[in-house]
C-alpha cells in the first residue's frame, strides 16, 4: 500500500520527465511503468538519504538513457508526437509551439536535455539534479547555460514579441 | 550582475528573457497530459505448481499406459480352440499317428512363442494344429 501511494504521488513527475526526455508519449508510459517496477524491486535498498522524487528521477533517467541508446541504434527517425499527448485545452500554449519545444529539446544532447528538464521544467535544485545525475554542480550549470542558449536560438521565432 | 541562468547581463538574478522562457516552459509542462496508469506490483514467482502439474501429467500418462488392456491377439485362441475341438472329434477314429510327440511339441512351441496380435504367430499355431489334424484324418482313412 505504501508503494502504491508513492506511485500515485510521483507518477506524473516521472512521466513528464521521461516524456520531455524522449518526446514520445508511448515510450514515456512504458518507461514510467519500468521506472516504478525497478523502484519496487529496489525499495528495500532505498535508504531515504534523498527525497523519493530524487530517487525515482534517478531510476527514470537510467531507464530513459537505456531506451535512447537502443532507439538511437535502431531508429533514425524522430518520434512523432501522438495526437492527444498534450492536453487539447492548453490555451496558454499553442500546438505549434508545443511541438517546437518538444523537437528543440530532442536536439539537445542528453546531458544538457536532462539538466534543462530537471532545472527549468521540473524546478529541481542543483543539489537534487547532482544527486540524480551524479554530475558536479559546476558541470550542471555549464550544461544548463549552453542548453538555454541553444533552445533560445531554436525557439526564437516563437518567443520574440511575446 | 549576470543572469544566473543564461549569464547575460541582467539587473536581476534571472533576466527577463529567462523569466519569459521559464513561464513558456512551465506552460508546456502543464500542457502535458499524463495518462491514467496503474501499478501492479510483481508477484513472487511460484514454481511449485509447475512441478505439481508435471507430476500430475506424468501420473496420468503412467496410469493410462498401465491400464490399457492389451487386446487379445486376434485369431490365436480361436484357432487353437477350433483345432482342439476338431482333433478331439477325430481322435476316436484315428490310429496312433506317427510323429505325435513331435507334432504336439510343435503345437506347444507355436502357442508359447505366439505374440498377441501377430498374424504370423496365428499362422504357426494353425499350421502346427493342422498338421496334426490332417495326419490324424489320413490315418483314419488308411
Amino acid at each position: 500500500m505504501q508503494f502504491q501511494l508513492l506511485f500515485e504521488e510521483h507518477r506524473a513527475l516521472v512521466y513528464r520527465f521521461v516524456y520531455a526526455m524522449t518526446g514520445d508519449a508511448d515510450a514515456a508510459a512504458e518507461l514510467t511503468q519500468e521506472t516504478f517496477f525497478r523502484a519496487f524491486k529496489a525499495r528495500e535498498a532505498f535508504e531515504a538519504r534523498s527525497a523519493a522524487s530524487t530517487w525515482l528521477c534517478g531510476i527514470a533517467r537510467n531507464a530513459t538513457l537505456n531506451h535512447l541508446r537502443t532507439r538511437g541504434r535502431f531508429m533514425a527517425v524522430e518520434p512523432q508526437e501522438r495526437a492527444g499527448s498534450d492536453r487539447a485545452d492548453a490555451a496558454l500554449i499553442g500546438g505549434e509551439l508545443r511541438g517546437a519545444i518538444r523537437a528543440a529539446l530532442q536536439r539537445l544532447d542528453v546531458d544538457k536535455r536532462t539538466v534543462f528538464i530537471l532545472k527549468v521544467i521540473e524546478e529541481k535544485s542543483y543539489e537534487e539534479i547532482a544527486a540524480i545525475t551524479g554530475s558536479a554542480i559546476a558541470k550542471l550549470k555549464t550544461d544548463l547555460h549552453r542548453a538555454r542558449l541553444q533552445l533560445r536560438e531554436a525557439l526564437r521565432g516563437y518567443t520574440e514579441g511575446r | 550582475m549576470t543572469c544566473t541562468e543564461c549569464r547575460s547581463p541582467s539587473a536581476t538574478e534571472i533576466c527577463a528573457d529567462c523569466a519569459r522562457e521559464n513561464a513558456m516552459f512551465a506552460a508546456w509542462r502543464d500542457s502535458i497530459e499524463v495518462p491514467a496508469m496503474t501499478f501492479h506490483s510483481p508477484r513472487p514467482r511460484n514454481t511449485w505448481w509447475l512441478a505439481a502439474a508435471a507430476a500430475a501429467v506424468i501420473a496420468v500418462v503412467i496410469g493410462v499406459v498401465s491400464l490399457r488392456r492389451v487386446p487379445p491377439a486376434p485369431g490365436t485362441p480361436d484357432a487353437a480352440a477350433h483345432y482342439r475341438r476338431a482333433i478331439a472329434r477325430a481322435a476316436p477314429h484315428a490310429a496312433s499317428i506317427p510323429f505325435a510327440a513331435e507334432l504336439d511339441a510343435a503345437i506347444r512351441n507355436a502357442e508359447r512363442t505366439a505374440e498377441p496380435g501377430d498374424p504370423i504367430a496365428v499362422a504357426h499355431v494353425v499350421a502346427a494344429y493342422d498338421a496334426k489334424l490332417q495326419l490324424m484324418r489320413r490315418t483314419a482313412h488308411d
